[in-house]
Formats: C-alpha cells, sequence, structure tokens
C-alpha cells in the first residue's frame, strides 16, 4: 500500500514538471549558444542550429550569418562587423515558418575557398525575425555563435600596450591600475593573472586579481580594464610598487610588467604638519619666554 | 510480489525520468521537449578555454600539435565541439508608440523582454539602430546628459529591473548598446525597456519613428 502513495506522489511530481513546463511559453528558442569548427581550407562543413517557436501562434523565421567583435572597455558583443567568411557560411533555409511548439534543424553549409590561410573568424549563426512597421519597430534576432578556424598554424601574441597607475602620488585608497592589451597573433586569447602590490620593502601587501570574469581578445582587438585596489592600511606608507602577471593561450605565454607609485595617506600628512607646526611653535613659545 | 515488482520498475524508471532532465540541464541545455546533440564530440576540457569560450583544443589529442612554446601551434580540420545550451527570447509587444512629439511633454513608452537562457557565461541583448528617431528629414538627438529633459531635444531608454545595464541614467541608442545581460544562467528574467523623448522649442513637433533590431545571444 506504502509503495502504491509513493508511486502515486513521483507520478504527480513527474506531471507537474509538464505543467510548469508547457506555462514557459518563449517567443523563439535557438540551441546551441556556441560552437568550434576547425576546417581545412578547401573542405566543406555542416554548423547547425536547432530552433522552436515558443509562441502560441505559426511564425516565420529568417537565417542569416553574421560577425561579431567585443568592445574594447567593457567586452560586450558587438553585431555587424565585417568578415569575408560570412559569405563562407550559407543557411539552408533562408526562410522558415514554424507552428506553435514546433522545433527544426537548420544547417549553415560551410565552403571555405581553397588556398585560404589559416584563420580565426568570429560569426554568429542567426535566426531573425523582421520588425513589424511601427513608430517603434523592434526586429528579433537570437544569434548562436561560430568560432570558426581555418586550419594550419596558429600563433599567439598579445602586446602590453599601457600599465600605469591613475596617479603618481596617492593621498587615500583607492589605488588605480590600468592595464591595455592588444592581440597581435591570430586567434583569440584570454588574459589571466594578478597584480600584485609590494610595500617599500618588497612585502607583497595586496593581490589584485586580473579578468576574473574571462573576458576575451579577439585578433586585432584590444582589450582595457581599469584595476582597483579598494583600501590600502597606513603602515604601507611610502613608495609601492605594482608587479602585473599575466599568462594566455594553449602555449601559456607571459607577460610581466612593474609600475612604481607613492602611497602617502592624507591624514599621517596633517598629522605630521601638525606635529612639525606644534614643535615650531613650542619651541620659538619656550626661547620667547627666556 | 510480481506486481511489487513491476510497481518498483515503475517507480524506478519515473524517478529516472524526472532526475536525469534536470543532470543534463546543468552542464548542456534546457530547450524543453526536444533534443540537442553534437554530430562530432570531440574531447573537450573546460579549464582552459582558449578557442571557442568553455572548451579548449590543448587537451583534444591529435588536434593540436607544433612547438606550444614558441607562440605558435597547429590546428588540425575536423575539430568540432559546442556548448549545448539553448536561449529563449520574447518581447511583450515589438512596436511601441511615443504619439505626437510636443512642447513640454515627456513622450515614453515601455516594452519587456523576457529571457532564458542555461549557458553557463550568461547572455547579453543588444539593441542596434537604423539611423536615428526621424520624422522626414527632421531628426530627435539622442541624449548626451543622462536624463532626457522637458524642452531640450533628446531621446533614449533607460531599463527596468531584471537584466537591465542602464537602471539610473537615460542612455543613447547607439549600435551595439548593451541593454541586458547575465553572467550565468537566467530563468524567464523580465527586463522592462522605456523609451524617451522630449523635443525643444526649435523641433518639428509630430511622429518620429525609427526600427531597432535586437540581438540576443551568449556572453563570448
Amino acid at each position: 500500500m506504502k509503495i502504491y502513495k509513493i508511486h502515486f506522489f513521483v507520478f504527480c511530481l513527474f506531471a507537474l514538471s509538464f505543467f510548469v513546463t508547457a506555462q514557459n511559453v518563449k517567443a523563439l528558442t535557438l540551441s546551441p549558444v556556441r560552437e568550434t569548427l576547425v576546417v581545412d581550407a578547401g573542405k566543406d562543413q555542416i554548423a547547425f542550429v536547432y530552433i522552436k517557436n515558443d509562441s502560441e501562434v505559426e511564425q516565420s523565421f529568417l537565417f542569416e550569418t553574421d560577425a561579431f567583435g567585443l568592445d574594447p572597455d567593457t567586452g560586450h558583443i558587438q553585431f555587424g562587423k565585417s568578415d569575408e567568411a560570412k559569405s563562407w557560411v550559407v543557411p539552408n533555409y533562408p526562410v522558415l515558418t514554424l507552428k506553435p511548439g514546433e522545433t527544426r534543424r537548420v544547417n549553415f553549409m560551410i565552403h571555405i575557398p581553397v588556398g585560404t590561410p589559416p584563420s580565426s573568424h568570429y560569426l554568429a549563426l542567426v535566426a531573425k525575425q523582421n520588425p513589424v512597421k511601427g513608430q517603434l519597430s523592434i526586429g528579433e534576432r537570437v544569434a548562436s555563435l561560430l568560432f570558426l578556424h581555418v586550419s594550419g598554424t596558429v600563433h599567439e601574441s598579445i602586446s602590453l600596450q599601457d600599465f600605469s597607475s591613475e596617479k603618481n602620488w596617492y593621498f587615500r585608497d583607492p589605488l588605480k591600475m590600468y592595464v591595455q592589451l592588444k592581440n597581435q597573433g591570430t586567434i583569440h586569447a584570454i588574459p589571466q593573472g594578478r597584480i600584485d602590490i609590494l610595500n617599500w620593502w618588497g612585502k607583497k601587501v595586496a593581490e589584485i586579481p586580473v579578468n576574473l570574469t574571462n573576458r576575451k581578445i579577439l585578433p586585432n582587438g584590444k582589450w582595457k580594464e581599469i584595476e582597483e585596489l579598494k583600501e590600502i592600511h597606513f603602515w604601507n606608507i611610502g613608495k609601492l610598487h605594482a608587479r602585473l602577471f599575466l599568462k594566455y593561450g594553449v602555449t601559456e605565454q607571459d607577460i610581466v610588467a612593474e609600475k612604481s607609485f607613492y602611497f602617502v595617506p592624507w591624514y599621517l600628512v596633517l598629522f605630521g604638519l601638525i606635529f612639525v607646526f606644534g614643535v615650531t611653535f613650542g619651541i620659538r613659545f619656550f626661547k620667547e619666554k627666556k | 510480489m510480481i506486481l511489487e515488482k513491476i510497481h518498483q520498475f515503475i517507480l524506478f524508471f519515473v524517478v529516472l525520468s524526472l532526475v536525469l532532465p534536470f543532470s543534463v540541464s546543468q552542464g548542456a541545455m534546457s530547450g524543453g521537449a526536444y533534443s540537442i546533440y553534437a554530430d562530432t564530440f570531440s574531447a573537450t576540457d573546460d579549464s582552459a578555454s582558449s578557442t571557442g569560450g568553455t572548451y579548449t583544443l590543448r587537451s583534444n589529442s591529435g588536434e593540436t600539435s607544433g612547438d606550444l612554446s614558441g607562440g605558435t601551434y597547429t590546428l588540425k580540420g575536423g575539430f568540432q565541439a559546442m556548448e549545448q545550451a539553448s536561449l529563449s527570447l520574447s518581447f511583450n509587444t515589438t512596436t511601441a508608440s511615443l504619439g505626437t512629439l510636443s512642447l513640454l511633454e515627456l513622450a515614453s513608452s515601455t516594452v519587456s523582454s523576457t529571457i532564458s537562457t542555461d549557458s553557463s557565461t550568461g547572455y547579453s541583448l543588444t539593441f542596434d539602430e537604423d539611423g536615428n528617431l526621424r520624422n522626414g528629414g527632421a531628426t530627435i538627438d539622442d541624449v548626451l546628459d543622462g536624463s532626457v529633459t522637458v524642452g531640450s531635444e533628446e531621446y533614449g531608454l533607460q531599463t527596468i529591473g531584471g537584466g537591465g545595464t542602464s537602471p539610473l541614467a537615460n542612455v543613447a541608442i547607439v549600435n551595439g548598446l548593451e541593454v541586458a545581460s547575465s553572467l550565468g544562467p537566467v530563468s524567464g528574467e523580465e527586463t522592462g525597456i522605456q523609451f524617451l523623448a522630449t523635443i525643444s522649442g526649435t523641433t518639428l513637433a509630430g511622429s518620429y519613428s525609427h526600427v531597432i533590431t535586437a540581438t540576443l545571444s551568449a556572453n563570448p
């Protein structure tokens, strides 16, 4: 009897899970969200997406290939970039009409022209709906990212364009360090590492992690970050050294740099001035009294 | 006895069917009632993220060769990998109306986007425009000072709740403007997007329009 009750309870849960899914209605679902392909020059390959009409009405979708870049300051994705590889990737359906709840696979036929040199292309397989005419018309696009690499020798090279401090003299925290990189290689990379802050005696007093969010740099792209040390103790007064250690790529390349600056808390300066004035005034006062 | 065994078998099957979708969706996708698969799955490694977001070619035996210490290596054709997550997007409406813009009046209209994804890197919703808000040859300037103010000629948007990136200031709509985002999976995240416009004494009153393209993708 007990097993019947458990059975019934689990069955109810099962039925409920279907009900909850059914209520979660969306207009458009696309999958996968990201794909990587390595293709030889002169060869063909197929990338694909699955598209589902989650609305309660029949909908038509158009398909296209786009290219993207990354904003150097924020890392935000930016579509509409030019890339010759957009013409290599062609959807097998220019337009597709789906019934409510219907799912279809859409192939994107990839042909890499003969003689194409090894290179990386950052594309998007896009399903879209054209905007309806109105005052503010919004067209919808959902994109599956395609990292398309033409096979061959890959070169990883990131140069440090700037490692500097916001100020040479800090009278209060926070300390701000600027890091700017440029990717001169042929494939993207994720630079990661840290900035060590060392005091006058060479003792490490703080560590700032760099690129915790795994921001990428695409080929020919720039990457900027402002790293901040929110608090530093007053006993680290004096000359400070910031040492940058970054690592990137499959070949584990290193970037190392150093920058020095001074930290003199304003309240210690004030205290020092008051002390000096006090001593000077006191000496004068006693001299005049004598 | 046999009946009890049948019940136990059914019970096991039902529990399995309940648990399995959740365990798959954490690492892969949550695409509802349809299944998605990769044609070819090479060995992948989530730890280094060197070529495709969450995968690397380093541990994919046979795909890379060459001198790894000199900054170069070789990619061999045939490698294929993917993140089997999904992205869902819907708007409550795809047309918004600001009415007839007139002096001393703040025109506004709000649309709502709902986004779900189980992508490990989260999502980004960006806007592109086909040009400034316009009425024939007359255009409305983009807001530059963070606030669309009555009496000035300004147009922009701000976000309300959800994954909105501009909740505190009015921002100009420029190509590539990120409107909403997340750093991880979200389910049914709803973001309000309020469009605001005002005109000055020298602006032609009337009905202004333009086309916005909203693009949803996973964060690369």
